[in-house]
């Protein structure tokens, strides 16, 4: 899923190259707040050190991706919506769709300081059974997604 | 139609705001309100190698700008400098720091940072940077680690213009005076005022000095003319017998002791005992007084009063209670008289002369404020009004018509008070 995600990034973005989750982990943990009621928490780096590549230059643009949630059915307001967020979900026999939700943020890596954040929420319904296949469609899908999402924030 | 009006009333609005906004030289970028010290210690914290401005003479700028500000005192933040974590976000302020960022956008994130400017205290820390030809400023204060307000001004070569022109940008305005290291523990530690800690009982005991007299002020003398020219002949003969002051003399110091308490800061009641001492009042142009050595009444008071307050912590060592309170009250008269030296015996309207009841029934009502210094020792000022009359609560018997008027069955004064009190609190 992760290589289709990148797959699908880079058709856009020629130089795109991946740093490990063990960088991100460095980071310090912090609350971001997008809107009156919809926080995200993520790590985000340290004010004053930009990050450098294994070749010593340093990237304009970092997306930190936060957290990437695979399940049946979700919503991202029941993820990270304040005021929904300890909503009760009934027991369900049957899921119409497979979801992903993906919270992100387009960092200035020149001037350590967040650009766009967002939560982006992808369904895909299920006809029959789950298959890989499906799988690498709605990563794809997801990347689409995140690509509009981050042209259209850009554009603000 | 309708949009031709928002746009003139959006252009009102403009002007407005134009109009409201004071003159300075420097392009303040934001400015949410933040306490000025009097006395004020200010860092001067710069990631660039020369400080465009010198701490000594920004002093004085701060002094010429504003009268009220007391003896300020700049310096260089040497250490901050010399600390990697504070560098860190210096160099990070210089890279980010515009005209259109938001305060927020601004604030430090790494804890050491953010420790370190929430711990600065009443110290403001301004964060001067030269960017090109203009000097960028972001001042810091209290425990925030989001700045407080930034500015820009032109950068020239005269330090000291530049330090008025920030003096003015950032320090004009009333300031205020410094707290003590305990005041301002104190004041850390207060409860917010939708949190305050309220005692379930909080007493006081105290002995009080004051004046007494019929007349209330701001109400016309016609009402009291009548009682207060009157004077007693033979002993008991006046025009009128409703109130006792048709007898005595009405003005006189007024003594208490008191004692009481308030439940949850709102509700209480307060037992009291209160003396005066009141002449009758005779008249001098009849003979038969030429037997009499004096005559006085002791007034004694026994009542309690309902009280009804609120707590107003001002400032630490202060809390202010005003109240307002009603009670009743029982009067007792207790006369003291005395024949000259050499008389051995009254004349005959001496030996009938006035009684009075054994006893008043009365109500008082009025308001008053406890000064409390320290939480214990208190001071205390009251004013009101008392009454004092014939029992209500008796039966009226067939022939009360035919009854003669009870002496003092409408007896009314005004009184003020002052109290010294110890107070106390049971959590």
């Amino acid at each position: 899923m992760e290589s289709s995600v990148t797959k699908s990034l880079q058709v856009f973005y020629k130089n795109l190259s991946l740093f490990p989750d063990s960088l991100y982990l460095t980071f310090p943990e912090e609350t971001q707040k997008l809107d009156e009621r919809v926080f995200l928490r993520g790590r985000f780096p340290a004010q004053g050190i930009p990050v450098k590549k294994n070749d010593g230059t340093i990237p304009t643009y970092l997306l930190l991706i936060h957290e990437f949630t695979v399940g049946l059915d979700l919503h991202r307001e029941s993820f990270f919506d304040y005021a929904l967020i300890h909503q009760e979900v009934s027991d369900k026999k049957t899921s119409e769709n497979l979801t992903i939700i993906i919270s992100y943020t387009l960092w200035d890596n020149i001037k350590q300081r967040p650009l766009f954040s967002s939560i982006i929420e992808q369904n895909k319904p299920i006809k029959e059974e789950i298959t890989l296949d499906d799988l690498v469609k709605i990563s794809q899908a997801t990347a689409q997604a995140l690509l509009v999402d981050i042209q259209s924030g850009v554009g603000k | 139609m309708k949009t031709h009006f928002l746009k003139g009333s959006l252009k009102c609005l403009l002007l407005f705001l134009v109009a409201f906004i004071p003159a300075s030289a420097g392009d303040v970028f934001f400015k949410s309100p933040y306490i000025i010290w009097k006395d004020a210690e200010v860092l001067i914290w710069t990631p660039d190698s020369i400080p465009a401005i010198k701490a000594t003479e920004f002093s004085l700028s701060l002094k010429r700008n504003n009268s009220g500000i007391g003896d300020p005192t700049a310096r260089l933040a040497g250490d901050w400098q010399r600390d990697s974590v504070a560098f860190l976000y210096s160099a990070w302020l210089k890279e980010n720091i515009d005209a259109n960022v938001h305060a927020e956008n601004l604030r430090a994130r790494a804890p050491g940072m953010v420790k370190r400017l929430t711990e600065s205290g009443d110290i403001m820390i301004l964060f001067i940077t030269r960017k090109g030809d203009q000097l960028y400023s972001v001042l810091f204060e209290g425990e925030s680690a989001e700045p407080k307000a930034a500015g820009k001004i032109p950068y020239t070569a005269d330090s000291i213009a530049m330090g008025d022109a920030l003096a003015e940008m950032f320090f004009s305005g009333h300031a205020e005076r410094r707290l003590t290291a305990e005041e301002r523990k104190k004041a850390d530690s207060r409860p917010n005022e939708y949190y305050e800690e309220t005692p379930k009982f909080h007493g006081w005991a105290g002995v009080g000095a004051g004046f007494t007299q019929a007349k209330v002020p701001f109400t016309p003398n016609s009402w009291y003319n009548r009682k207060l020219r009157s004077r007693v002949k033979s002993y008991r003969n006046t025009q009128d017998s409703l109130s006792i002051w048709n007898f005595l003399d009405d003005e006189s110091p007024l003594f208490s002791v008191y004692a009481g308490g308030t439940w949850y800061g709102f509700i209480g009641a307060e037992l009291f005992l209160r003396y005066s001492q009141h002449d009758a009042k005779l008249d001098e142009s009849d003979t038969v007084y030429k037997e009499l050595d004096h005559w006085t009444y002791n007034r004694y008071e026994i009542g309690l009063n309902i009280h009804l307050s609120t707590t107003y912590h001002t400032a630490s060592f202060l809390d202010i209670v005003p109240y307002a309170f009603l009670g009743f009250n029982y009067s007792f008269f207790s006369e003291d008289i005395g024949l000259k030296d050499g008389v051995k015996e009254g004349s005959n309207a001496y030996n009938t002369r006035i009684k009075f009841e054994d006893f008043y029934k009365g109500a008082l009502i009025g308001v008053g404020s406890h000064f409390i210094f320290y939480d214990h020792y208190g001071v205390d000022l009251r004013a009101g009004i008392a009454s004092r009359g014939r029992s209500l609560d008796r039966e009226p018997s067939p022939d009360g018509v035919a009854e003669p008027t009870v002496i003092g069955g409408s007896t009314i004064d005004c009184f003020i008070s002052l109290g010294l009190e110890y107070h106390w609190s049971l959590k």
